[in-house]
């Protein structure tokens, strides 16, 4: 693995971090409101990019660790952080015209359809572990993989909006496939690490540590159903006795 | 979708949800999502206590042996991803019926001993035994274990079936 990579990836986190807390201060100068968790995310996201690039890889364990903190939880909480919202809400006009004719493409129509999703996070994760690749190839895979994840979470739990995303039955499902793959994943390469302790080591905590990513996703993608769903007073029949829909599909207008 | 307008009553908790499913047979009746939260969350403690209890705890199960089948390594995938989203929403399934006042505690009940039960049984017939993929424990005599891991997870999910029978049967006296 490139050693400089995380750090490149962190330094253009910190560079993105900085970018999005001015977004949120001229939001609070013209008296607009941006939710404290979601700034909490950001920094959250680039200090796990942070604690990745900082992270002395000396062994297998180590890569793991690595691309748990880079490509899984800062992903996660850089999702969490809604940075695409903040930027359409204080771009001027020219880049935001720019970005949002990008989100109505017909490229973005494709990477945000969820078998699309699972292939580009998924595939990235098998070719990291398992492909024989040439070292040259590491770096890009991993941006890949750092993009990827992104994509990913957002699709599941992002509070940016996705047109067109399935319902939280689906992204469940979603969820479900990508975790399986994962352990999947992590059990091949124990396989292939043939009896070598080391080997064992790292495929258990690549297994272990997305589970804690996974259910951390799990929770997110529930706690927003749970609040969304959440019966209010005098507002229809049903709300005591009845129980909250699952199929709460979130329609975004395409346009 | 069109707005909902304000003549119409909407659904359960202002929802967009079709309507009619939160009949009393329907997929959103409390009765049936008071089962499926029981399976949901009998399935997640079942995967819980597999990894904690047996994997970390004891070490009695390994991570992965050299007979693992790659259809047994497939199924194993499955199964540890869904042990652990069930656990997740099984739980904020619960609290949802709890917040509503709507749970119907024996279905609960049975439908998590059917959920555990039915995991373990999978997990000792089908995972040990028929793909071969980790066993009970390692360097023992098996028998006893695998006939303790499979009764008790019989018992459970037969435990579980009849609470829903008789639960049923009460139900319709009651109707009567």
């Amino acid at each position: 693995m490139t050693p400089l990579l995380p750090a490149v990836l962190a330094a253009a986190g910190w560079a993105g971090l900085g970018a999005y807390l001015w977004a949120e201060s001229r939001l609070h100068r013209r008296g607009d409101r941006w939710p404290p968790a979601r700034s909490a995310a950001a920094v959250a996201a680039v200090l796990s990019a942070t604690a990745a690039a900082l992270w002395p890889v000396r062994a297998a364990t180590d890569e793991v660790a690595v691309h748990l903190l880079l490509t899984m939880l800062a992903p996660l909480l850089l999702a969490l952080s809604a940075p695409v919202s903040l930027a359409l809400r204080t771009l001027p006009r020219a880049p935001r015209r720019l970005l949002l004719a990008l989100l109505h493409s017909r490229w973005a129509r494709v990477v945000t359809w969820a078998p699309v999703v699972l292939v580009l996070e998924v595939g990235g994760l098998a070719v990291f572990w398992l492909a024989p690749l040439p070292h040259a190839l590491h770096g890009p895979l991993m941006v890949h993989m750092v993009a990827a994840g992104w994509l990913f979470s957002t699709y599941l739990v992002g509070r940016d909006p996705v047109p067109g995303r399935l319902g939280t039955p689906g992204r469940a499902a979603v969820l479900l496939v990508a975790s399986a793959a994962h352990h999947l994943v992590a059990t091949l390469l124990h396989a292939r690490g043939g009896d070598a302790v080391e080997a064992a080591t790292a495929a258990e905590l690549l297994s272990r540590g997305g589970d804690a990513v996974e259910v951390a996703t799990a929770v997110a993608l529930c706690a927003q159903w749970y609040v969304r769903t959440r019966p209010r007073p005098g507002r229809g029949a049903g709300a005591q006795g009845a129980v909250g829909p699952l199929r709460d599909r979130r329609r975004v207008p395409a346009r | 979708m069109s707005p909902v307008s304000p003549d119409r009553p909407r659904g359960a908790g202002g929802s967009r949800a079709p309507a009619g499913s939160a009949g009393p047979g329907g997929p959103g009746s409390p009765r049936r999502r008071s089962l499926v939260t029981g399976l949901l969350v009998g399935v997640g403690i079942a995967a819980f206590v597999d990894e904690v209890v047996f994997h970390q705890v004891l070490h009695w199960h390994h991570f992965y042996d050299r007979s693992s089948t790659t259809a047994g390594l497939v199924s194993d995938g499955w199964f540890h991803a869904f042990g652990w989203l069930a656990m997740v929403g099984g739980m904020f399934l619960f609290a949802d019926l709890q917040r509503r006042r709507a749970t119907v505690h024996p279905r609960v009940l049975a439908g998590a001993l059917v959920g555990s039960g039915g995991f373990q049984v999978y997990d000792g017939l089908v995972h040990h035994k028929l793909l071969q993929l980790h066993q009970v424990r390692y360097g023992v005599e098996l028998l006893p274990y695998d006939l303790v891991w499979n009764l008790a997870g019989a018992l459970a999910l037969l435990a579980g079936l009849a609470l829903l029978a008789r639960h049923r049967r009460r139900e319709r006296a009651r109707a009567r």
